[in-house]
């Protein structure tokens, strides 16, 4: 019996010392897993983070050498593009129904 | 269907039906339940509020910049952007010119293979369809094949895609164009044949142009038809703060 108690004493403590292990190990992959989430997940997964981590503060990111703003809608226009559909805009393409057939280009 | 990383799509609906019955008529419903990132998953339009360039250092969201140079601090929030939310833009109803890329060239294009404003000129020619009909405010279309892997090979789907590059946008741009689509996930190609850029196209025209870019489109239909241009009839789901919309376009002949 006094064998099995510290048997099950031995077993606890082990069971302690395996649960901290597995904490702190869980700790480390969950930092290293947040931080590959910001590089290797999701639509940006294929995404070269050399570049943009290279970068100096005064430095403009390659592919862009001015701003590109106020926008020729206006400084502080959010419809961008879908400004050009104006009622004369919808007209000039309501032209192109001849059919009257509407096909769906969406996904399921 | 296919998505990218840890991006969810779960829609339940409880209860089977969910509630009722409903007075002496006894009515019954069923209500679903969906967690997704609902602008950017499926069929997706991307609003102007989903893509910016970071001008600043690291973390200085004054000069992470969007479309017209709003500011991730002025329009990022938790609960929906302040600014740029895709409620923000008009519907859309206009011409819209379909390029059969796989007419042209003679099958399904590849992973990284771009599409240049050459390969939109011939596949115009192809088509008999004439370039200087292509007015300001229009939507220019790819079918590039690729979303034939569209749930029959999702792996191959995602790793990557054929697509317009930085020539074809340009031609987008000096068109003055409204939208660009495809049945790609992001309608650019993937990856850049210039390997140390990442989503350019993504920027130049919604960051810099505030043109509107509809992905994971489906052409099958038309181009069985051979109905190359139509009406682009979309209105986004108007979700205050959104940064895209879920929501099926419709093509009018």
């Amino acid at each position: 019996m006094p064998n099995e108690i510290k048997g099950e004493e031995l077993q606890g403590g082990m069971t302690t010392t395996d649960r901290r292990t597995l904490l702190r190990t869980a700790g480390l992959a969950g930092a290293a897993g947040a931080a590959l989430a910001g590089t290797m997940h999701g639509k940006f997964s294929l995404a070269p983070v050399s570049e943009a981590q290279a970068q100096t503060p005064t430095s403009m990111p390659k592919g862009t050498d001015k701003p590109w703003w106020p926008s020729k809608w206006g400084k502080d226009d959010e419809a961008g593009a879908s400004n050009h559909i104006t009622p004369e805009k919808v007209l000039d393409a309501a032209k192109w129904i001849k059919d009257g057939k509407i096909y769906k280009i969406g996904r399921v | 269907m296919p998505l990218f990383g840890p991006r969810a799509f779960t829609l339940r609906i409880p209860g089977g039906p969910t509630g009722g019955p409903f007075g002496d008529n006894k009515l019954v419903y069923h209500d679903e339940f969906l967690s997704t990132e609902i602008g950017q998953t499926g069929t997706q339009f991307d609003g102007l509020g989903h893509i910016g360039i970071q001008l600043g250092k690291d973390g200085d969201k004054s000069e992470m910049r969007f479309y017209n140079g709003h500011t991730a601090a002025e329009i990022s929030d938790a609960y929906g952007l302040k600014k740029l939310g895709v409620e923000k833009l008009k519907p859309l109803f206009t011409r819209a010119h379909l390029v059969d890329m796989v007419a042209l060239k003679g099958g399904m294009m590849d992973a990284g293979q771009e599409i240049t404003s050459a390969d939109i000129k011939a596949a115009l020619a192809k088509q008999n369809m004439s370039e200087s009909d292509i007015k300001p405010g229009d939507a220019i279309m790819f079918h590039t094949g690729w979303g034939s892997l569209w749930m029959k090979n999702n792996d191959r789907f995602n790793s990557g895609e054929p697509g317009i590059g930085l020539d074809a946008a340009r031609w987008v741009i000096e068109k003055d164009l409204a939208l660009t689509a495809a049945d790609t996930w992001a309608v650019e190609v993937v990856p850049n044949p210039d390997k140390s850029l990442a989503f350019v196209v993504h920027a130049e025209l919604q960051t810099k142009h505030g043109i509107h870019n509809h992905e994971n489109l489906i052409f099958d239909e038309l181009i069985a038809d051979k109905k190359y241009q139509f009406v682009y009839c979309f209105a986004p789901a108007p979700i205050k703060g959104a940064t895209g919309s879920n929501g099926c376009p419709i093509a009018i002949t």
